[in-house]
C-alpha cells in the first residue's frame, strides 16, 4: 500500500517558483529521502503535505486520506518534526511533551505512558524537568522529534532533523529513525546530507530549483550517471606487466599506473577484483593495498545539475 | 474544547514562570495609586452617613399639573437630591451651576402637561457643568425618571381609550404612585461617596485609571508569549495537530482574560480594603464591568500578539494602546475637567468607559442602570478587537 502520494505538486510565493509540479510515492514502511541544496524546495513541500501550506494546485493523499477532503483524518495520521526548534524554551522536556502530547489527543494513563516511552528513546529521561531554553543544541533537535513520535504517528515527516548538531547527537538520531522504520513506521526525510540519505534511504529523490530531478535507489540512481567504481590498487612490483594483463579482464574500463601503484575504472569492483587477484597470483604479483571508491550521489547531482550538492 | 483549555493552562503556565509578568500586573499599579494618591492627598475618610447625593435644582416652568408630578417623581431618586425652584430667572440659575452650589438644574419646560398629554412628549433641559465628576450619573438619572412620566402617560392614555369613562388625569395619578410604592423594592443603602477635591484627583479617580492602565502595560507580556510562539514555529507545529486556529486563538485569548481579570480582582480587593473605596457594595456591577472591562482588554491582547512581529514590537504594541487609550480614556485626569468634543474623541477609548462605569460605581449608589451602558460599550469593543485579531492570523496564514 502506498503511505503517502503526491501528483503534480505546485506552489509560488510572490515571485519564486517554490515548487514546480513534483510528483511521488512512498511505500508503506519505507523511508524516502528528499535530498537537495538550500532553496530546492523541500520545507515548502514538507509545508504542503503537513497542511501549513496550500498548494497552488496537485493532490495528496496520506494513507489513503486524500489531503484537501479529509484533512483531520490523514492528519491523525501523521507525526511532523519541523526544520526549526518548534518548542516551548520556558518549559521543561516533559511539560512540553505533556503539553504536545494532549493537542495530538493523548489523555490520562495513556499520554503518561507515551512520555516515558519517547523520553527513553530520545535519551533525555534524566533531564526531563529541566528546561528545554537550557538544553544544547542536540538535546533540543532531539526534544523536538520526540513530540512528533508522543502519538506514535503511522507517517513521520522530518525536515533536516540533524542541522547543526554534534556527532554523538547525529548518530543517536539516525539510528532512532532505523528503529522507527523498522516497527513499521514510513518517514519522509529531507536532507542535503548525501551521507544520511544514503545511509537511510530505500527511496531517494534529488530535488533542486523546485524540481525532483532523480528518483529511485540509491544504486538506480548511481546508475543514471553510468560513472564506475575507482579502485586503486598498489602491488610489490612494476605495474607494466601486469597493466596489460588486468585491461584484458571483462569489466575494465581504463587503468594507468605509476611506479607499482594502478588506476581502474571499473563498472563493478565486486565483478573484477576476483579475476585481478587470480592473475596477480599466477604471476607472481602481491597485491599490497587496495581502495576502492563507489560513485555517490554527490556525484549523480553534480552530474545532473553542473554543480556541488553543497556550496 | 479540552483543547482550548489546555492551551489556555500552558499559556498561564508560562507566563507565571516570568517574574516580570507579576511586576507589571500588580506591584506597579499598586505603586502608581499610592504614589497618586499620596501626591494628591485623596485618602481622606469619608463623613459617615452624610448626604453626599449631587444636588439638582428642579426649575417647574410647567403650566399644567404633570410638571408637579415629575417633581414628585423625581423627589424620590436614590441619586440626586432635589431643590424646587419656581422663581429664578435662567441667568440666576446658570450662575448656581457655574459656581457648583448646585450640580445641575432640570427645566421643565412650559407646555410639558399639554405635550405629554397630546402623547408628544418634550424634552427636559438640563443645565449641567461638563467637568462636573457626577455628569454621567446625572444625565442618566433625569433620563431615567423623565421616561418614567413618559411611560406612564402612555399607558394612561392606551387603558383610556381602552376602557370608556376613565379618567386620563386619575389614572396617571395612580400609575405614579404605583411607580412610588412598587411591589417589588430594590432597597439599597446611601454610600457616602469620597471627599473630592478641588482638583479631582479622588482615589475613585486614580484607582480605576492605574487599575485600566496597567492592565493595558500588562499585554507585553502575553503579547510577547504569542508573538514568540508564532515566530518560533510552534504555532505552525500545533497547526499540524488536530489543533485549529480557532483553537489557539480561544485558548490565548481565555488565558489573557484571566490573568487581567485576576489583575483586576486583586486591585479591586487592594482599593476596597485598604484605600477604603467601596465597590463590593455594589457587587453584580463591579462583576458585569471588570468582565467587560477584561474581556476588551484582553481581545486587545490577543492582537497585539498577532500583530507584532517581533518581540520588540510586542512591547510598543502594548505600550503605545496603553499610553493613548490611557490619556485619551481620562486615566490620568479627569474626562469632565477637558471639553466637549475632547470627551466625545475621549470616549473613543474603552478606558473612558471603564472610568465612566467605575467612577459611577465607586461616586454614588448606582446600580445596573448606569453600568449597563458601559458593559455593553466595553463587550462591544471586545469583541471588534478580537474579530480583528481573528482577521489578522487569517491574513498572515497564507
Ligand atoms: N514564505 C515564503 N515566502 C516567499 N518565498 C518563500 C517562502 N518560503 C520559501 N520561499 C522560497 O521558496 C524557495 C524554496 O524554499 P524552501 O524553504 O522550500 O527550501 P528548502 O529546500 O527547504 O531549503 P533549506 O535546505 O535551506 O531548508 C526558496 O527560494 C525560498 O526563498
Ligand atoms: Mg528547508
Amino acid at each position: 500500500m502506498k503511505a503517502i502520494e503526491v501528483k503534480n505538486l505546485k506552489k509560488t510565493f510572490d515571485n519564486t517558483q517554490a515548487v514546480q509540479g513534483i510528483s511521488f510515492d512512498i511505500t508503506q514502511g519505507q523511508i524516502f529521502s528528499l535530498l537537495g541544496p538550500n532553496g530546492a524546495g523541500k520545507t515548502t513541500t514538507i509545508s504542503i503535505l503537513s497542511t501549513l501550506l496550500k498548494p497552488d494546485s496537485g493532490s495528496v493523499t496520506l494513507m489513503g486520506y486524500d489531503l484537501k477532503q479529509e484533512t483531520s483524518k490523514a492528519k491523525a495520521c501523521l507525526g511532523v518534526v519541523p526544520q526549526d526548534i518548534a518548542l516551548y524554551e520556558d518549559l521543561t522536556a516533559a511539560e512540553n511533551l505533556n503539553f504536545w502530547g494532549k493537542m495530538y489527543g493523548l489523555r490520562g494513563n495513556l499520554l503518561k505512558k507515551r512520555i516515558q516511552v519517547v523520553l527513553e528513546m530520545i535519551g533525555l529521561d534524566d533531564r526531563k524537568n529541566e528546561r528545554v531554553g537550557k538544553y544544547s543544541g542536540g538535546m533540543k533537535r532531539r526534544v523536538n522529534i520526540g513530540v512528533a513520535l508522543l502519538h506514535n504517528p503511522k507517517i513521520l515527516f522530518m525536515d533536516e532533523p540533524t542541522v547543526g548538531i554534534d556527532p554523538q547527537s547525529r548518530r543517536h538520531i539516525l539510528d532512532s529513525i532505523k528503529l522507527l522504520n523498522q516497527q513499521g513506521m514510513t518517514v519522509l526525510y529531507t536532507t542535503h546530507y548525501m551521507e544520511e540519505a544514503q545511509e537511510l534511504s530505500d527511496q531517494i529523490a534529488i530535488m533542486d530549483k523546485g524540481r525532483i530531478i532523480a528518483m529511485g535507489t540509491q544504486a538506480e540512481l548511481i546508475k543514471i550517471v553510468g560513472q564506475s567504481d575507482r579502485l586503486t590498487i598498489e602491488i610489490d612490483k612494476d605495474h607494466s606487466q601486469i597493466m596489460d594483463l588486468w585491461q584484458s579482464v571483462p569489466g575494465v574500463q581504463k587503468i594507468s599506473g605509476v611506479n607499482g601503484s594502478l588506476d581502474l575504472l571499473a563498472e563493478d569492483s565486486n565483478q573484477v577484483l576476483p579475476r585481478l587477484f587470480e592473475i596477480a597470483a599466477v604471476n607472481n604479483t602481491r597485491i599490497t593495498a587496495i581502495n576502492i571508491q563507489e560513485p555517490n550521489l554527490e556525484a549523480v547531482f553534480l552530474h545532473l545539475t553542473g554543480k556541488a550538492l553543497r556550496d | 474544547m479540552n483543547r482550548i483549555f489546555d492551551i489556555t493552562l500552558n499559556d498561564l503556565r508560562q507566563l507565571l514562570r516570568d517574574r516580570q509578568t507579576f511586576l507589571f500586573l500588580l506591584l506597579m499599579p499598586i505603586a502608581f495609586t499610592l504614589l497618586f494618591g499620596l501626591a494628591f492627598g485623596s485618602f481622606n475618610k469619608p463623613e459617615a452617613n452624610a448626604d453626599t447625593r449631587p444636588i439638582v435644582v428642579f426649575n417647574n416652568q410647567d403650566d399644567g399639573n404633570l410638571g408637579n408630578q415629575l417633581a414628585d417623581i423625581f423627589s424620590g431618586s436614590n441619586l440626586i437630591q432635589i431643590k424646587t425652584e419656581q422663581n429664578q430667572n435662567q441667568t440666576e440659575l446658570e450662575s448656581l451651576v457655574k459656581n457648583d452650589s448646585v450640580a445641575a438644574v432640570v427645566t421643565v419646560p412650559t407646555g410639558y402637561t399639554a405635550s405629554l398629554k397630546s402623547d408628544q412628549p418634550i424634552v427636559l433641559e438640563l443645565l449641567i457643568k461638563q467637568n462636573n465628576n457626577h455628569a454621567y450619573l446625572i444625565e442618566t438619572e433625569v433620563k431615567k425618571l423623565s421616561n418614567r412620566m413618559v411611560q406612564s402617560t402612555k399607558i394612561s392614555h392606551t387603558l383610556v381609550r381602552l376602557i370608556p369613562g376613565l379618567s386620563f388625569e386619575e389614572n396617571l395619578n395612580k400609575i405614579n404612585k404605583a411607580w412610588r410604592n412598587p411591589p417589588i423594592v430594590i432597597s439599597s443603602q446611601i454610600v457616602p461617596n469620597q471627599q473630592n477635591n478641588s482638583n479631582g484627583m479622588s482615589a475613585a479617580q486614580t484607582a480605576p485609571g492605574m487599575m485600566l492602565q496597567f492592565s493595558l502595560a500588562g499585554l507585553l507580556t502575553a503579547g510577547q508569549m504569542i508573538v514568540n510562539e508564532r515566530k518560533s514555529r510552534v504555532f505552525q507545529r500545533l497547526l499540524t495537530t488536530a489543533t485549529s486556529q480557532y483553537h489557539i486563538l480561544f485558548g490565548h485569548y481565555f488565558a489573557i482574560l484571566a490573568l487581567v481579570f485576576v489583575q483586576f480582582v486583586i486591585l479591586i480587593l487592594f482599593g476596597q480594603f485598604i484605600m477604603g473605596l467601596d465597590y463590593l457594595n455594589q457587587a453584580l456591577p463591579t462583576f458585569l464591568l471588570t468582565l467587560a472591562c477584561a474581556m476588551c482588554i484582553a481581545a486587545i491582547g490577543l492582537l497585539i500578539g498577532m500583530l507584532a512581529k517581533s518581540d520588540d514590537q510586542a512591547i510598543i504594541f502594548a505600550l503605545i494602546p496603553m499610553f493613548i487609550f490611557s490619556g485619551l480614556g481620562g486615566a490620568w485626569m479627569p474626562l469632565e475637567f477637558t471639553g466637549k468634543t475632547f470627551q466625545t474623541i475621549g470616549h473613543l477609548s474603552p478606558v473612558a468607559w471603564g472610568m465612566d462605569g467605575f467612577k459611577s460605581i465607586l461616586n454614588a449608589n448606582t446600580g445596573l442602570e448606569t453600568i449597563w451602558l458601559p458593559v455593553i460599550v466595553l463587550f462591544g469593543y471586545g469583541v471588534l478587537f478580537f474579530l480583528a485579531a481573528a482577521f489578522t492570523l487569517k491574513t498572515k496564514q497564507n
